[in-house]
């Protein structure tokens, strides 16, 4: 059993580097037409030559990257050798993703090199946004307040901590190797019983904020197509919301009310792990999904009328293409040019406490765990 | 409605702001009562400092257009309140009076300037219709 356990959670390590290999090499092809490689293009030019080839060359040295690493993983775990599937995985989670970066700075000065051969300059510097009853009309983002429903998944799991207590296991098991075999355990106490509930507050935590940046993000309304382009934002929003209500709700009560379970003794730490990762594994891949068929800020959603004007051309404030650095502009919060979601105005000095709290209670957790197992 | 605005050009942004709202009551898309986005969230979605729409929503506060109910936000005023004030009266009448005076000075004759005036009026009037 413990041994099927483990397979599994092998199993589902290696599918991260396929996952985020796909998620990577289908970034540039499913960004807002009017940008390619984080450079302000017309949409028209979705359609060059030289842009087409670059998006083709950056998918297929993305896509031949992962399946050199998933193949190699796959052949480690046959030959049974699972520290090196575990460096694989963790490569194969970090390659795709360097090179891919990497490739978007460097296909980003093609692209600007592109865009001065043909000419291609904004005439303006437009900007809209909805205003009035009709903009209530438009799809939007789900409530902050659905995010109640972590409070009974939490309870639940306050609520098995103290019923099972008095059964706990003098010695708790809290880490596995490969075989499955105990290699950690923390002694019995009420610090230790609860970690699972602080797992679950920190879990939750981090999805309310997630939630309550969609909400005060900057919308991805373009200029060109203001109507449709805000009606596919506000589509994109909202299943990203949901997909990370439900998400967040699933994995915060796997995390917590199984690890509970397991330290209680009801459950193989074992079991507890491979539902954790499998789980984990499967909202991924719905991630991978859900930015597939919506595209970067419902890029997906409409088949727009491609302008050959371009109305707006902000790669002034996009350093290197990733990070978007604007003093002028209020927001905290915006999507995402060269990638899935949203990102930061790391012009605002607000941006950078609430990194500085995510680190510190990050670093909690971890002195938790730390406390915990000694 | 949309408003948009333009960074590249020369009339200053909260003015543009003020000239979209204004357009949007005139086309009745903005009807009286509607709630205008709070200063904060205009702010985001147009990519712009706060103090830029502030001066917007102050300069239509002033001129009638919209009022503000405290921590509700602002809103779209009644017509009346804003076109049948003595000030906005004189307003109207001061604003023709200074593009009459230019573009007489500029070397245009009464009756083009009277044809101009015809047509846009035909154009606006005619999309309350």
């Amino acid at each position: 059993m413990e041994s099927a356990d483990m397979q599994l959670v092998m199993f589902a390590l290696i599918a991260t580097i396929p996952l985020v290999g796909a998620m990577m090499a289908i970034t540039p092809l499913l960004q807002p037409d009017g940008q390619a490689f984080s450079v302000s293009v017309p949409e028209t030019a979705q359609s060059d030559p030289g842009i087409r080839v670059l998006k083709q060359r950056f998918v297929a040295i993305i896509a031949a990257l992962t399946t050199v690493l998933t193949l190699a993983a796959v052949a480690f775990c046959l030959m049974g050798s699972m520290k090196a599937v575990m460096a694989l995985v963790v490569a194969g989670s970090l390659v795709p993703l360097v090179a891919g970066y990497g490739l978007i700075v460097r296909y980003r000065r093609c692209v600007q090199a592109i865009k001065r051969e043909r000419g291609w300059q904004a005439e303006a510097q437009q900007r809209v946004a909805a205003i009035g009853e009709g903009a209530e009309d438009t799809p939007r983002a789900i409530s902050l307040a659905w995010n109640w429903l972590y409070a009974p998944v939490i309870l639940l799991t306050v609520g098995v901590a103290i019923a099972g207590y008095p059964v706990m296991p003098a010695q708790i098991p809290v880490h596995v190797d490969f075989s499955g075999a105990v290699t950690d355990v923390a002694v019995k106490s009420p610090v230790v019983a609860a970690f699972p509930v602080a797992l679950e507050l920190f879990l939750a935590g981090c999805f309310v904020f997630s939630h309550w940046t969609v909400l005060r993000s900057k919308k991805g309304t373009e200029p060109g197509n203001p109507a449709s382009s805000a009606w596919a934002y506000g589509m994109f929003a909202h299943a990203q919301t949901v997909f990370l209500l439900v998400g967040g709700l699933v994995i915060t009560a796997v995390c917590g009310l199984l690890i509970e379970l397991s330290m209680i003794g009801v459950l193989p730490i074992t079991g507890a792990v491979a539902a954790i990762v499998v789980v984990a594994m499967l909202i991924a891949a719905g991630d991978v999904i859900l930015n597939a068929v919506y595209g970067q800020s419902g890029s997906r959603v409409f088949r727009m009328q491609r302008s050959d004007t371009l109305l707006v051309d902000d790669d002034a404030y996009w350093k290197l293409g990733l990070f978007y650095y604007n003093p002028g502009d209020v927001s905290l919060f915006l999507p995402q040019r060269s990638g899935f979601g949203w990102t930061v105005n790391w012009a605002r000095p607000a941006v950078w406490a609430v990194m500085a709290g995510f680190v510190v209670a990050t670093a909690l957790l971890v002195v938790l765990c730390v406390a915990m197992v000694d | 409605m949309f408003a948009r605005i333009d960074q590249a050009l020369d009339v200053p942004l909260y003015q543009q702001l003020r000239n979209e709202i204004v357009r949007g009551i005139a086309q009745d898309e903005l009807a009286p009562g509607d709630a205008l986005p709070s200063v904060r969230n205009l702010a985001s979605d147009l990519g712009i400092n706060l103090h830029t729409v502030n001066k917007a929503y102050a300069l239509l506060r002033d001129e009638g257009y919209v009022e503000m109910k405290g921590r509700k936000g602002a809103f779209v005023s009644q017509p009346a309140a804003a076109a049948d004030t003595a000030v906005a009266k004189e307003r109207l009448s001061r604003d023709i009076h200074q593009l009459a005076l230019a573009f007489k000075a500029s070397g245009g004759a009464r009756q083009e300037f009277e044809q101009q005036v015809k047509a846009q009026l035909d154009e606006v009037f005619c999309e309350k219709e």
